[in-house]
């Protein structure tokens, strides 16, 4: 079975999609990473797809690869971080965190 | 010549004070008066006749001190400028033969007319009032007679014009006289404005007002190429003055402007008739000796600054003047203005005697003129008095007392009256032995001696000036011929007892009346003034005033010398004339005896104005009428619109304007709200604006970076894609 390239780019763009608007618009920090994995994986599918026609096999599959590891790095680091926002804050709401800069 | 130099102060001397204590007393008079008149006893009168009579005794003193003998100057310098262009303005009193002759005069007539006055004026409610006023008149024209500079004078000329508009309109609830006195004074206005030209014309060219000094330079200047050249210096500045006669001549015939409004001259004779509006005995002062005689006393004064040519003007002005004054007088019905006529006839003698160098005849007649003129006028108020008081007990209120028609017989009734008023119309027609006569034939002599030295190139139309002399001696005569028959031939003609006018059983007047009246009278005697009283030449008045007392400049001198040489070489011209006048006013009393012996009384009665001519002459030529459409009309009409469009075109632009203007205002506020400050406030607006809009994109919120950059990402790719 053969699927077209452009489904591929265009579940990948929908996936892209789906990540900027939980980036943008989620209050939850952790949502916001998960939002930021779809990212990640619309990009990791280009990769995949586009690995397909390349001549020297598999440079896709090992970006995503690669892109896979710095995104487990980034998330563990992320969470780390909003573990400390949260214990400082004690919110995880990226809306509340902000500080006023006149209090 | 230093200007400085001729206009240093002058000392004072003993004549001098005096002649400023007669000349400020009259002013004490009339401050007093004015001030506590209504608290004196006897209302003041005393006190106006005790300083009249203390003025002319002082006057008399002055005279025996100065006639013929000295010439008293004193000056001050009353006011300088601080310019080096402009000399001190001095002030000072001059007293020569002219000066104090003028001064017994006026003083003289001023007693009498004041002395007559108590019994004129007795019982009237502004009496303290009429005497004070007769003092401030005869304070400012003393001021004429005797100030030494042309300034001053012309001060003191406005003074006798105020006080002459006081005393015209003395009975100021009556209309009439509001118009008269309104009329004298803006009448006289007109001439005033020439006189003040003439003065500034020649302070411009001699830069000082000092009679004296202006004669001294007028004389020093010389006649080169047909152009008059005077040179002097000022504070050490030299001033050379080339003078075109036609300068001096305009500049001479400003000062006879204002001889032209006091003295009654033509055109502006027109005051003069109305001005009878005043009391008789005001009439009486200003027709004799005062605010008459002051026009003629300048042109004395003055005579030094007149060219030939200005005496030409002044001597046809005031021929036609006598002739249109007689000619008026022929058909009067009204006593005063009979007299009033007479009065402009004689000052135009007069000035017709100033203008042909008859220099001295004309004073002369001034002088007897004062007197004879003088005594008529008070004669005449003693009949319109007698009249009124018939008319009050006849109680026949609406007949005009004044009018000679509804006189007659007057002769048996008032003896006293008939023979003083005969013998001064004997003087006013020129009959021999009376002073008229006398002054007379000399003004008639010499302008004759003139129109031969005029006429010497062939033109004879100068004889025309004379000739109108001989006339006006024939209608001298006979309207006075006339005005005598009505008043005391014939029968009264009026329904009451003529008796019923005399003031008791046994006078015909009040004593105070009647003494003044005779003493005048007497006055017009020949006798007084030429112990020859066939001849004037004899006469000391024309000895004390004659040219070569006269300190003539070079502008007439030729013309005035050589008139007086034609007139001497007229030996048998000299009889013939004073025959010829003689004749031609018996001729002239013949006329009148002719044509009123024929009338019966109530032809007399009733006489009315039958010919054009003689509506005519008693409208005055219709030049009241002439004067009121040609000059009263036009500038009334021009006032009212002037008046009508500044009510209507300037005030209601005005208003409109300033409706508009708040309209334009709050238009102007509006723009100003709106767009000014609305453009301002718009800068601050949108800086507000983008302020919010930066500090907006940095909200601190990760998100919204991240959008932003996204945002700016795909504008980025967008770019890059589509370009």
């Amino acid at each position: 079975m053969n699927i077209p390239l452009e489904h591929i780019l265009l579940l990948s763009a929908v996936l892209f999609g789906i990540g900027i608007l939980a980036v943008i618009t989620k209050r939850h920090a952790v949502v916001v990473l998960m939002g930021i994995e779809l990212i990640f994986n619309a990009a990791n599918l280009n990769l995949v797809a586009f690995s397909r026609h390349d001549p020297q096999l598999l440079q896709g599959q090992l970006f995503s690869l690669f892109v896979i590891v710095i995104a487990a790095a980034e998330a563990a680091i992320a969470l780390a971080i909003v573990l400390r926002v949260y214990q400082h804050f004690k919110t995880a709401n990226l809306s509340d965190i902000v500080t006023d800069v006149n209090k | 010549m230093e200007l400085t130099e001729l206009l240093k102060p002058l000392a004072g001397t003993p004549q001098t004070t005096t002649a400023l204590v007669v000349l400020l007393l009259p002013l004490l008079a009339f401050l007093v008066l004015f001030g506590f008149g209504k608290r004196l006893p006897r209302r003041g009168d005393w006190l106006a006749i005790g300083i009249s009579a203390i003025t002319f005794a002082l006057s008399v003193y002055l005279f025996t001190q100065t006639w013929n003998t000295e010439t008293y100057h004193t000056r001050t310098v009353w006011f300088s400028l601080p310019s080096a262009i402009v000399s001190d303005f001095t002030a000072g009193l001059l007293l020569d033969n002219l000066t104090v002759l003028m001064l017994v005069i006026v003083t003289f007539i001023s007693t009498l007319v004041q002395l007559f006055s108590v019994g004129y004026m007795h019982g009237d409610t502004g009496y303290h009032r009429y005497f004070a006023y007769l003092g401030l008149f005869t304070f400012s024209m003393l001021g004429i007679v005797l100030v030494d500079n042309l300034l001053l004078l012309f001060i003191f000329w406005e003074l006798v014009g105020f006080s002459s508009y006081l005393l015209i309109g003395f009975w100021f609830e009556r209309p009439a006289t509001v118009e008269a006195n309104k009329k004298a004074f803006l009448v006289n206005r007109v001439g005033d404005i020439g006189l003040l030209l003439g003065l500034f014309a020649f302070y411009t060219y001699f830069r000082t007002f000092d009679l004296e000094t202006l004669r001294t330079l007028i004389g020093s200047g010389e006649w080169l190429n047909s152009s008059f050249i005077v040179s002097y210096s000022l504070n050490g500045e030299p001033w050379l003055l080339e003078l075109s006669p036609l300068l001096l001549t305009l500049a001479g015939l400003g000062l006879f402007m204002g001889c032209v409004g006091k003295s009654a001259q033509f055109p502006l004779q027109i005051w003069l008739p109305d001005a009878m509006q005043g009391p008789t005995p005001v009439s009486s002062l200003i027709h004799a000796a005062t605010m008459v005689a002051a026009g003629v006393y300048l042109l004395a004064r003055c005579y030094a600054f007149f060219t030939p040519d200005a005496l030409t003007v002044i001597a046809i002005v005031g021929a036609i003047t006598a002739l249109l004054g007689a000619l008026a007088a022929l058909n009067q019905f009204d006593i005063k203005a009979v007299l009033a006529f007479s009065t402009i006839s004689q000052l135009g003698y007069m000035v017709m005697g100033m203008g042909t160098g008859a220099y001295d005849a004309s004073l002369f007649h001034l002088t007897t003129h004062a007197f004879f003129k003088a005594a008529l006028f008070l004669n005449a108020g003693i009949i319109i008095h007698a009249m009124h008081r018939g008319l009050h007990h006849a109680q026949l209120e609406n007949v005009d007392p004044q009018d000679i028609r509804n006189m007659g017989g007057l002769r048996k009734t008032m003896p006293f009256t008939f023979y003083s008023y005969l013998l001064a119309t004997a003087a006013l027609a020129g009959i021999p032995l009376t002073s008229g006569f006398l002054s007379k034939d000399a003004i008639l002599s010499v302008s004759w001696a003139w129109a031969q030295t005029m006429s010497a190139n062939g033109n004879l139309l100068y004889f025309i000036v004379p000739v109108t002399g001989f006339v006006v001696v024939v209608l001298t005569a006979y309207y006075m011929t006339r005005h005598m028959w009505f008043m005391f031939f014939g029968s009264f003609r009026v329904p009451f007892n003529v008796t019923q006018i005399r003031f008791s059983s046994k006078l015909e007047t009040e004593r105070v009346m009647l003494v003044p009246v005779i003493l005048l009278a007497i006055l017009s005697s020949g006798i007084f003034f030429s112990l020859n009283p066939l001849s004037f030449s004899g006469s000391w008045v024309v000895n004390g005033i004659g040219l070569e007392n006269l300190p003539l400049s070079l502008l007439a001198a030729e013309l005035v010398q050589a008139v007086a040489i034609q007139d001497d070489a007229n030996h048998l011209v000299h009889i013939v004339i004073g025959v010829a006048s003689a004749l031609l006013a018996i001729v002239g009393i013949a006329i009148a005896l002719i044509k009123y012996n024929r009338k019966t009384s109530e032809q007399l009665a009733t006489e009315q104005l039958n010919s054009t001519f003689a509506r005519l002459s008693y409208n005055h030529f219709y030049l009241d009428t002439f004067f009121n459409t040609t000059f009263v009309k036009p500038a009334l009409w021009t006032a009212t619109t002037l008046y009508r469009v500044d009510k209507r075109i300037i005030d209601y632009t005005l208003n409109y304007g300033s409706k508009w203007l708040v309209v334009l205002s709050k238009m102007v506020s509006w723009f100003d709200r709106l767009v000014v400050d609305g453009s301002v406030w718009l800068v601050g607006a949108l800086s507000k604006v983008f302020g919010m809009l930066g500090r907006n994109l940095q909200n601190g919120k990760v998100q919204s970076y991240y959008a932003y950059s996204l945002f700016g990402f795909i504008l980025v790719i967008l770019y890059i894609v589509l370009f």
